[in-house]
């Protein structure tokens, strides 16, 4: 079979799959969290993988590398499509605090705890690695946020403070990829080995150059086929771009969205335009990297758990110091990071992002750890934020 | 200037990224990057072409030539090999597009126009290019020398390939024009029904015209039977697929355009893995949609949503395959042959038309709707060149590539000032 073929197949069985879980009714909300953060295709992604039935093998997988790059850079464009500043800035001051802390705080504990336990026990990650894991681990998922709000009809200060943070952190968590790819890739460029300032500043350069024609071309570009034509065109453009400086594909991406949310263009309306492929790219990463997930020794395991520890700990002591961050009045509870746990598509991204443009020995492995523990954490994130929020928040 | 000094920036862009980070296996890097600047700057070329009153797709065949192995080649043959899964994609796009237009409802009432129309053109273009050709060949230096049987072979595979009307160029036209009425439907309806014909007489027209080239060649009723099923499986598959398609349009609703989109990626991997015929699949998926469900304009809709890139893309890369240099090579006796072709189209277009009653509309001027060539010539003529090694089969593969590149480059002008014309063009931007 060929590499397309099972890609539609696939895509095809995983979209009857989505529309049977939106027709019928599923009593148990788990459930339905579970197949609306997407673990399921993760699941499916694993059973027609090489590890099981083979349907869709490392060849095919090898073959779509250039849909991988698109799916990466559609995620990028939308999480900076949506970043708006002066919508953004109508928010409270309070829910930066809270943000800002929550992010700052996990990333810092993550990589210091994954560093340090990892080397503690001579196990084989180099920094930049850890890095992008306790990035990955950091970045929240607001789907699982607002299955919950829409599955109780939530409406209070509690689930918007969470779906703001879970925003924020993941553009943040893409900025700092983008830093990281870029500090710490190897291509020589003017002749200067390493030239991570140079780096950033090219990508940042070639994003907002896409966002300005984009703006230009849009006058004369009005039709949603057109729009979608530019949209498509220019991602192609700078993702490809991306491949050539082994930069974040992410990254540069978000620039693009970033520029145009800022630009005076009707960013809905290119969100309307461009909405369709949405949902099924994203139903794609999901099982390109479960197909892709390889189990190769029971050590796994115990990466897997040190992760999930580390994880947990650092949610934690984020949650708890971004609650004290608040006003007396405003704090929620100290256990709140618990409800951040849930990891959602993007951390799958970023890994899929450092593993197509980075070859090391080690993405396979940082892949596996996220998508079990993405698996995990969305069921322990939804059993809290069903018992902590909606028990304050409760409408109906 | 604006659409000029953004291209001009993009390519720019490209050139300095390449040629400062370029490490050698980038070819992924290569062909997202280019197919991006493909699709914004093609687009771009076809706006400030419709101020001229271009068609589009003469923008993108140009650009494709200007960045092809022709001009830049930036799109060279290994990048056009790795990306061509995407010109069968949009082939099977615009066959379905094609196939959905389609209905049989409205062009009942211009059956008989049809088919003299459809006879007038293959039977003339074909006896009349055959006997110019054998007359011809005393007075042509390289083909004198042959024997008559070569002769008459190669006279068999130009005429059959000259009846050819490229489907995709007539529906990227229609499209591009939202063009609907008498004439938009009587150029589509021969385009495609002649795309079927051709399909199903050239295996057999190939094997008549080996008689005359190849020695030894007999009549193989295990021809006969592999066509049988090759025409018969389409068939089958195109209507299990229509009844697919229908039922998902009828039932499921939703992202109809990336449903369809996946129909036709389907289309395009199985029939090269079946060995089965991609266009007659597709005609066949649109024609039950269209005629045998209430779900024909949702296919349309559906198909068009996201056909824009795959058009681009499919006539970009068709520019970048015409082989312009070879036109240089026999440019006199090409445009000779590529004028006696319009000269018999008209002709059999006229006669036809005559017999059937047609107003002046149609007799005058329809046959500038025929004038875009298939890409099957390239085809024929390589098989020309393996059956015939050697400076004649390098030279009778020439004349046919090249009158494909006028006939290609022409016939999307021919067809868009005809269906401004009649006044059947619906788009306000012409």
């Amino acid at each position: 079979m060929t590499a397309l073929l099972s890609l539609v197949l696939l895509v095809f069985i995983a979209y009857l799959g989505s529309i049977f879980f939106q027709k019928v009714k599923i009593s148990k909300p788990w459930i339905k969290c579970l197949a609306c953060t997407g673990s399921l295709y993760l699941l499916l992604g694993y059973l027609i993988g090489p590890n099981l039935f083979n349907v869709f093998n490392k060849e095919i997988s090898q073959q779509l590398n250039v849909l991988y790059a698109l799916v990466l850079g559609w995620i990028g464009f939308l999480i900076g499509l949506q970043a708006n500043v002066k919508s953004i800035k109508r928010f409270q001051k309070e829910y930066f605090r809270f943000a800002t802390i929550n992010i700052i705080i996990a990333l810092v504990i993550s990589f210091i705890a994954l560093y340090q336990s990892f080397h503690l026990l001579d196990r084989f990650f180099n920094e930049t690695e850890i890095f992008i894991l306790a990035i990955a681990g950091a970045v929240t998922s607001p789907i699982m946020i607002a299955v919950i709000s829409r599955e109780y009809k939530l409406s209070g200060r509690v689930s918007y403070l969470l779906q703001f943070a879970a925003a924020f952190d993941n553009m943040l968590g893409i900025i700092l990829v983008g830093l990281v790819m870029s500090y710490t890739n190897d291509i020589s460029f003017l002749n200067i080995y390493n030239p991570g300032v140079l780096i950033i500043f090219v990508s940042i350069i070639i994003g907002t150059i896409a966002s300005y024609l984009f703006c230009l071309l849009s006058r004369d570009m009005k039709t949603d086929q057109e729009i979608f034509l530019l949209v498509l065109g220019l991602l192609l453009f700078i993702v490809g771009i991306a491949f050539y400086l082994k930069q974040s594909l992410l990254f540069i991406s978000f620039v693009f969205g970033f520029g145009i949310a800022n630009l005076p263009v009707n960013a809905k309306k290119i969100y309307l335009s461009i909405q369709q492929v949405e949902r099924p790219l994203y139903i794609l990463l999901l099982i390109f990297v479960g197909a892709n997930l390889k189990f190769e020794s029971k050590e796994y395991w115990f990466y897997l758990a040190v992760f999930m520890a580390v994880n947990l700990f650092a949610k934690m002591i984020s949650g708890y110091f971004a609650n004290f961050s608040m006003s007396q009045n405003s704090r929620i509870h100290k256990t709140i990071g618990m409800a951040n746990l849930s990891m959602g598509g993007l951390s799958l991204a970023i890994i899929l992002d450092f593993h197509l443009t980075n070859v090391s020995g080690y993405s396979q492995l940082l892949l596996f750890i996220l998508a079990v523990s993405l698996v995990i954490n969305d069921i322990i994130s939804f059993k809290y934020l069903e018992k902590k929020i909606v028990q304050s928040e409760i409408k109906v | 200037m604006k659409k000029i000094s953004i291209s001009i920036l993009l390519i720019a862009i490209f050139y300095g990224i390449k040629s400062s980070f370029y490490q050698e296996g980038e070819l992924m890097a290569e062909s997202t990057i280019l197919t991006g600047l493909v699709l914004i700057t093609a687009y771009l070329l076809a706006l400030i072409l419709t101020k001229i009153k271009l068609p589009k797709l003469t923008g993108y065949m140009i650009l494709g030539i200007i960045l092809g192995p022709m001009g830049f080649n930036f799109l060279n043959y290994e990048i056009l090999e790795k990306l061509s899964f995407l010109e069968r994609l949009a082939l099977s796009f615009i066959a379905l597009t094609a196939g959905g237009e389609l209905k049989y409802e409205r062009i009942k009432k211009f059956t008989k126009s049809i088919i003299y129309l459809l006879s007038g053109q293959i039977i003339v273009v074909f006896a009349g290019l055959f006997v110019l050709f054998i007359g011809l060949s005393k007075y042509i230096p390289f083909i004198s020398r042959l024997e008559d049987n070569l002769i008459m072979g190669f006279s068999i595979l130009f005429a059959a390939t000259a009846i050819s009307t490229s489907p995709a160029v007539t529906i990227g036209i229609i499209t591009e024009l939202r063009s609907k009425g008498k004439l938009t439907d009587i150029v589509l309806s021969i385009t495609v029904l002649k795309s079927i014909f051709l399909v199903i007489t050239f295996p057999l027209i190939i094997t008549w015209a080996k008689f005359y080239l190849v020695e030894g060649t007999s009549f193989n009723a295990e021809l006969v039977k592999d066509l049988l099923s090759q025409i018969l499986g389409s068939i089958g598959l195109g209507v299990f697929l229509g009844f697919l398609v229908i039922w998902y349009l009828k039932y499921i609703k939703v992202e109809r355009s990336i449903f369809l989109l996946g129909v036709a990626i389907v289309i395009t991997e199985l029939s090269s893995m079946l060995n089965m015929e991609i266009l007659v699949i597709s005609i066949i998926v649109g024609i039950m949609v269209e005629n045998f469900s209430d779900q024909g304009e949702s296919l349309i809709v559906g198909v068009e949503k996201s056909s824009l890139p795959l058009y681009i893309i499919f006539f970009c890369f068709a520019g970048a395959g015409l082989h312009l240099e070879t036109l240089r090579q026999v440019f006199v006796l090409t445009i000779f042959l590529v004028i006696s072709r319009m000269a018999l189209k008209f002709a059999g277009n006229y006669l036809g038309a005559v017999l059937a009653g047609e107003e002046k509309i149609i007799k005058n001027i329809s046959w500038m709707g025929f004038i875009g060539q298939a890409g099957i010539a390239v085809g024929l003529a390589t098989i020309i060149e393996n059956t015939l090694p050697g400076a004649i089969g390098s030279q009778f593969k020439t004349i046919l590539i090249a009158s494909v590149v006028i006939n290609e480059l022409m016939g999307p002008i021919f067809f868009k000032y005809i269906l401004i014309k009649s006044r059947e063009a619906q788009t306000e931007r012409y």
